[in-house]
């Protein structure tokens, strides 16, 4: 308990920050800590900038930070050893970090160094008032405000999200530190002996504010510029909290053991007692309170410990013998004894965050003042259009098409948003289905796709009415999968919508509008859905339209075609374990649309990408996206991706597999080989073998938010780098990653490059594949390759489509560098800062203040030995080669 | 085009065989899988079995050892780009990196000895040795502590700029932009070799005759019977020498009138004796015998017992320095006032720093063994231990330029650095011409000393001449610190692929140039550091008005 007094930064100096309502005139001048607007960072605290403030005041901080930091890394240290504790222990260690973020907050209106004087009455007196005033306070009541008029500050607000606090934090942050005492005094520790309505009450003091709870202090704070518990009260969660706990409370009043176990739990975070609290189980394993079900591992585990929890996303530590999935006749509810193993990332798209609001600053404080009610309305969405709670680390976000505004930003058009359907504000859930009975297929589904069991369904739906609308409708559900035997009707649906695409090729659709009667010809040959691979296709084809499908340019072959191709001109060499046909028939869903694209000049490539707002859950067809790691990912959307938090096994090489590059922008600052098979990126300052810390790192020219990201990092991230050779990031912090490479990009799918891949705390994602990465770079290679030859005037099997391609293709592809294909041996990563097109200050990484570079030596040398080969077994390029290729090989 | 795995069925011997091809050669020469080593060794099989002397030839590569059998066989030529069969041999299973026949020697016992103008060779590979030059041996340079050694040398704080605004005293060197430029045509390497093989060709067999015996190491039995028929040469190159800086100035160095290209340089072959020619080659073939001499007589213990022709300071002239070992040595003990600073070696010899535009990419690599690849690949960097390959496609930078891009896309096999006798050789092995800047080769040649030299493929050059570069340092420690500060500029070298820099090209400076890259030799450079501490620190450091 006593480390995250430590971990809050905050030097324990003797003119704390303390809160006082009284003075609030004088607090609006002066160098105030955080009244300076954050760039984008929220979450982050500003403790860089309340150091120079107490500094300039002559507090002695710099031996206590020492203090702090040793504290801090006790746990890294004895992190590796064993990962469910790892786990749990860095979930704790990040539960107190969160503490930060309100506590820096609250002097921003009363900073010490302006009030000094009767602040601690002030606080006794407000503590003691607080616990008399009604529970609810209309923030809205325009009625005798005595601070009417008061121009206080900007507030920060909590991110609601992410932030992690019981109502003890909350005290403990707006009485300040020294009267922490006060704060645990007020609820004394009962023990097991105690009033059950005793031991409820404190059970309830410790547990964890919701995120409606979150948004209406968020809410009172905006209004009032100050904390208050008391609108806390009424909140409907809290009710079924407490309802919860007295349930608990009940049944375990005959086990005073128990009791007393879980008060200890509660008080201690899970450190005194280890042991398991059990309950009995029910028949269906769900709990009734409240008129809501729940399962009680769950429920509990909200209560105490996460702010959000689903069952699916849970594992319980190994130590727990009566886990709920154990299936015994007692079940733990130790919040303890659950992890959230499943991290979630959302491809970036910045409009599906509510960091893309403007930072609070600039909401709440515009020049003209908004009507309050708008911001409110802002601030909470109504509870119909919000999407069902996943778990911790991603809320899918209000999606944008369901919020027209936001969506006129979105990043490309919706494809379902087709003038011919103007008004649907759910696309999806219309759409679609009305195509469905013209295109339903008598053939029976397929055995591999199993229809989904509906309870998991119902894990979700417990977490509140707000159920996605396809959970509400199940022959919605039923269609997805029947449709999945038919492949083709799905992009002659989405057809006239692609056409509305911005995609490469301007002709790609022409074919299939000019001539109307291909489609139903198709759809009758049912041996077309291998159209688009053409396994029987035998490169005799220059003069044969591709009839197979409307989606080749005639120009085109497919990959596998061209993988053949390669095969007889290059040997098996590097094809070795890969069959001939990859067997990636595509079936498409209606959950994908299928995008084209042209990796290789003359080929090209289905890339399904998912729907907006279709889900994929548990089974994922091969064709899907992310299909290398289909089966550690339990759900899919086009936003969002759930890890089972499942992975190969890590490696136990001692060697050397990858170099991490450390920048600043776009300078580079220091660089360390990586060796063991996880490896640790964070922030702090060890020297070891298998860690790397950015603290260690010096940058005389340092940017203030580079400090200030830096500072956030702690725990930072681990790669791993498992036996099959792929590496796996796990995000260790509270703040989200940013992610990107090759081989995600290729994963993902659909059109757009370079995507970002936002990784949540404590989310964990596959960020490089070898087998996936292997093939990328060998098919670019050898069709380089194949290029320079044709352009040699050789005869390769590729002819009779680089007749007809343009000279410009052509040298293009023969000019290709490694240097282009170096990001499919990398994985970067930015730190809290996200990049990407949806961040418009940051188009890139190279603008991130803090980020990493990944590199990867099999990917390299892979990418070597082919190189070699080619330079020495084929006519080597001369100068008056290069020359022709356009490349400039003057000396000039 | 060829076919993977070949479609006969393999011999198992063939395949014992291939696993002993070098794991570099297949890497550098081959693509990297055990198919081309098989194919070469059946390549190899079939001229051996043409002469009926497989079983000895396989027996060879298997056992590794020399006492085996000779494997005569004509020396033809291989179908594809494999070259000779004993170039082929020898590059498979011995040496990865040889280049020239004249780069091995025939071992003593090898009934076949190598002659390169016979059709008959013995394709055993282990009838052969490297033939190891021997190190340039230089005397120390003799500090005289007394001396006032001038002005400080003003320390910039990057050394790019130091070497774009000064250069050495001697040489009126015009403004930096105006970086003169020439081509170098020729084969420096196969240069060496071909001198070094006719010299001890002849002794060698001088050896035989004296003595009649095989010790298996001629190196150390040639140079008994050489004291006095060099006496001649030494005072001849000794004269040379003193003549050496004059001729070159007002021979070679004229600048080049025509602007479009810069003008040939084709280093001398040792075929024709030209009055230049002569007086280098004596000079060196004098100054490699005298080596062995030294390594003969006095176990490798080096001490100047040949005289350079120079007054060591102006205090001491001539005949103390020319006096022996013994006199010199009491002169180095006269505590305080004279310092004998001697030349060290360390294995890490070289250190490259990759540079795009004028940017530092990556972090400064060290180097050791006797070569170092630097290519356009994209090796990553493990093997820290052993590590004589540099991929430039490894580095990434955020900032690269289209250019930058594309020249390293060109760039390919790339070059390698050489560490011969002590001296170091640049080989471009990539198919476009690579720029090399190296002042030590300047000098040598005369040209001016910032001068660009650009090398065609396949061409190769000597970027450092120990000799000249003792005598300079020699020179400069009899003058001022700020000359001997001066000459650690002779120890870098800089190489730009692709694109020139100079006077015929629009870029000014190295700075511009998209790839690049800068080889420090570490061991000259230690020893300029050595003389400039024994040289202490100038007095006027302490002037208030520095």
């Amino acid at each position: 308990m006593g480390d995250h007094h430590n971990l809050t930064g905050l030097p324990g100096t003797s003119i704390p920050p303390q809160f006082n309502y009284s003075q609030p005139g004088t607090s609006t001048g002066g160098p105030l800590y955080g009244g300076k607007p954050s760039h984008g960072l929220e979450d982050i605290p500003d403790v860089e900038e309340y150091e120079r403030n107490l500094l300039g005041a002559g507090a002695g901080f710099n031996l206590l930070n020492v203090g702090n930091m040793a504290n801090e890394f006790k746990p890294i240290i004895t992190l590796d050893t064993k990962p469910p504790r790892d786990a749990n222990k860095s979930l704790a260690f990040n539960g107190g970090l969160k503490l930060i973020t309100p506590k820096t907050e609250v002097p921003d209106e009363h900073t010490p160094m302006m009030s000094p004087v009767n602040t601690t009455t002030k606080i006794l007196q407000r503590s003691g008032i607080k616990m008399e005033i009604p529970p609810y306070l209309d923030p809205d009541s325009q009625d005798d405000d005595p601070e009417d008029g008061v121009n206080y500050p900007d507030p920060d607000l909590f991110d609601t999200k992410n932030t992690n606090m019981t109502e003890y934090d909350l005290d403990v942050l707006k009485l300040g530190k020294p009267a922490v005492d006060e704060a645990r005094k007020k609820i004394e520790v009962p023990d097991a002996s105690a009033p059950p309505n005793k031991i409820v009450e404190y059970l309830m003091y410790y547990r964890t504010l919701k995120e409606s709870e979150l948004i209406q202090l968020n809410a009172y704070r905006t209004k009032r510029n100050r904390l208050s518990l008391n609108l806390v009260k009424n909140n409907i969660d809290r009710e079924f909290d407490q309802k919860a706990c007295e349930s608990l409370v009940k049944k375990l009043k005959d086990k005073k053991n128990d009791l007393q176990n879980l008060i200890d739990v509660v008080l201690s975070k899970g450190t005194k007692y280890t042991g398991c609290i059990t309950i009995p189980r029910t028949l269906d394993g769900r709990l009734q309170v409240h008129g809501r079900k729940g399962f009680p591992h769950v429920v509990y585990g909200k209560l105490w410990r996460f702010n959000e929890m689903t069952k699916n996303e849970t594992r319980h530590v190994d130590h727990c013998k009566h886990a709920f999935e154990m299936k015994s006749d007692m079940v733990c509810v130790n919040p303890y004894h659950y992890e959230i193993v499943i991290g979630t990332m959302i491809v970036g798209q910045r409009d599906h965050d509510n960091r893309d609001m403007p930072p609070p600053h600039q909401r709440y404080h515009t020049p003209g003042r908004q009507d309050p009610v708008d911001d409110m309305s802002r601030f909470i969405p109504p509870a119909s259009i919000r999407p069902p709670p996943m778990n911790m680390h991603t809320r899918p976000q209000p999606m944008p098409q369901q919020l027209p505004s936001v969506g006129a930003t979105f990043a490309h058009p919706l494809p379902h948003q087709a003038p011919h359907n103007p008004g649907v504000s759910h696309p999806y859930s219309i759409a679609p289905q009305t195509h469905y009975p013209l295109n339903m297929n008598p053939i029976p589904q397929m055995p591999q796709m199993p229809q989904m069991p509906p309870p998991l369904h119902q894990g979700y739906g417990m977490n509140g009415p707000s159920c996605s609308s396809e959970n509400n409708n199940p022959f919605h559900q039923n269609h997805h999968y029947n449709d999945i035997s038919h492949p083709n009707h799905y992009s002659y649906d989405c057809g006239p919508n692609l056409y509305g695409f911005p995609t490469p090729y301007p002709d790609f659709h022409h074919p299939f509008n000019q001539q109307p009667h291909q489609p139903p010809q198709l759809s009758q040959n049912h041996t077309s859905q291998q159209g688009s691979h053409q396994p029987g296709h035998q490169g005799q084809v220059p003069n044969d339209p591709p009839i197979s499908r409307p989606v080749l340019q005639p120009s085109t072959v497919t990959l596998d075609v061209f993988r053949r191709y390669c095969r007889q001109t290059f040997g098996n060499r590097f094809f070795e374990g890969e069959s001939e046909q990859s067997g990636a028939i595509i079936r498409s869903s209606n959950k994908f649309i299928e995008e084209f694209d042209s990796p290789i000049c003359g080929v090209t490539v289905v890339r399904p990408r998912m729907t907006d707002g279709e889900v994929l859950e548990n089974i994922m067809p091969e064709d899907a996206p992310y299909h290398d790691i289909c089966k550690f990912i339990l759900r899919l959307t086009s936003e969002s991706v759930t890890f089972s938090g499942e992975g190969p096994e890590v490696s136990d090489l001692n060697e050397k597999w990858g170099t991490i590059v450390y920048y600043e922008k776009n300078l580079q600052i220091g660089e360390k080989k990586c060796s063991r098979g996880n490896f640790h990126v964070d922030g702090g300052f060890i020297c070891s073998e298998n860690r790397y810390s950015l603290g260690l790192e010096p940058n005389p020219i340092r940017e203030p938010v580079a400090f200030k990201v830096r500072k956030a990092i702690v725990d930072g991230i681990r790669f791993s780098y498992k036996k099959d050779g792929s590496v796996w990031l796990q995000n260790r912090m509270k703040y989200p990653v940013f992610v990107t490479s090759g081989y995600l990009d290729e994963q993902s799918g659909g059109l757009k490059k370079d995507k970002v891949h936002k990784v949540y705390g404590c989310a964990s994602i596959k960020t490089f594949g070898f087998n996936v990465s292997k093939q990328i770079i060998r098919d670019a290679l050898l069709s380089k390759q194949m290029a320079t030859m044709y352009l040699q005037g050789k005869l390769t099997p590729m002819n009779y489509i680089y007749e007809k391609k343009t000279q410009e293709e052509l040298r293009r592809e023969a000019t290709r560098t490694t240097d282009s294909l170096a990001k499919y041996c990398c994985v970067r990563v930015s730190f809290c800062k996200g990049f990407g097109e949806a961040y418009p200050e940051r188009p890139s990484i190279h603008d991130c203040p803090v980020w990493i570079e990944l590199k990867i030596n099999i990917a390299y040398d892979f990418m070597d030995s082919i190189c070699q080969y080619i330079t020495n077994c084929f006519e080597p390029l001369g100068m008056e080669d290069f020359a022709k290729l356009g490349i400039n090989v003057s000396d000039d | 085009m060829d076919d993977f795995p070949s479609p006969e069925p393999t011999d198992p011997r063939l395949e014992a065989m291939a696993q002993k091809v070098l794991e570099e050669t297949i890497i550098t020469e081959g693509d990297g899988t055990i198919y081309w080593a098989l194919k070469v060794t059946r390549l190899l099989s079939r001229v051996a079995k043409k002469h009926q002397c497989f079983e000895a030839f396989y027996d060879a590569v298997i056992k590794g050892d020399p006492k085996t059998r000779c494997c005569p066989a004509h020396n033809e030529k291989l179908i594809g780009n494999f070259g000779r069969a004993i170039m082929c041999v020898l590059r498979a299973f011995r040496f990865p990196v040889i280049r020239y026949e004249s780069q091995v020697k025939s071992i003593l016992t090898c009934r076949h000895a190598f002659n390169s103008h016979s059709r008959n060779v013995c394709l055993n590979p282990y009838h052969y040795r490297w033939v190891e030059l021997p190190t340039c041996q230089v005397p120390p340079i003799i500090v005289n502590k007394e001396l006032d050694y001038g002005e400080p040398p003003i320390r910039t704080e990057d050394a790019l700029d130091d070497w774009n605004q000064k250069d050495l005293k001697e040489e009126q060197v015009v403004a930096s932009w105006d970086v003169p430029n020439v081509t170098m045509r020729g084969d420096e390497i196969k240069l060496l070799y071909d001198r070094y093989a006719a010299e001890n060709g002849d002794f060698q067999y001088m050896n035989y005759g004296n003595f009649g015996s095989f010790d298996g190491s001629p190196c150390s039995s040639t140079t008994m019977s050489l004291g006095s028929s060099f006496a001649s040469l030494l005072q001849q190159s000794n004269r040379q020498d003193d003549e050496e800086p004059g001729y070159y100035r007002s021979g070679l160095s004229s600048p080049a009138s025509h602007a479009a290209s810069p003008r040939e340089f084709i280093p001398n072959g040792n075929d024709t004796i030209s009055l230049d020619q002569e007086m280098m080659d004596d000079s060196e073939v004098s100054d490699i015998m005298h080596s062995e001499n030294f390594s003969s007589e006095n176990n490798g213990n080096r001490k100047p017992t040949y005289a350079d022709g120079r007054p060591i300071t102006p205090i001491e002239p001539r005949p103390l320095y020319r006096s022996s070992a013994l006199e010199l040595g009491d002169l180095s003990r006269q505590a305080g006032i004279y310092e004998c600073v001697e030349y060290e070696e360390s294995p890490s010899w070289l250190k490259l720093i990759y540079y795009e535009e004028g940017t530092m990419i990556g972090e400064k690599a060290d180097v050791e063994g006797h070569h170092c690849l630097i290519d356009g690949f994209t090796a990553s960097r493990t093997d820290s231990e052993t590590r004589s390959r540099f991929s430039l496609g490894w580095y990434n930078n955020p900032n690269r330029s289209p250019q930058t891009a594309e020249v390293r896309g060109l760039i390919g096999k790339g070059v390698r650095f050489y560490l011969l006798a002590g001296e170091v050789y640049v080989e471009n092995l990539c198919n476009i011409p690579v720029f090399v800047q190296s002042i030590g080769a300047n000098m040598k040649n005369g040209f001016q000393l910032n001068t660009v030299s650009k090398l065609p493929p396949t061409g190769t050059m000597k970027v450092f001449d120990m000799r000249l570069f003792s005598k300079q340092l020699r020179t400069a420690a009899e003058k001022t610190y700020q000359d001997v500060y001066c000459l650690s500029r002779m120890c870098t070298v800089r190489v730009s692929f692709c694109k020139g820099w100079g006077e015929h090209y629009r870029r000014s400076t190295v700075l511009r140039s998209p790839v690049w890259f800068q080889a420090h030799l570490n061991n000259p450079m230690h020893w300029v550091d050595s003389v400039l501490t024994c040289m202490g620190a100038p007095p006027r450091i302490c002037s208030s008005r520095t």
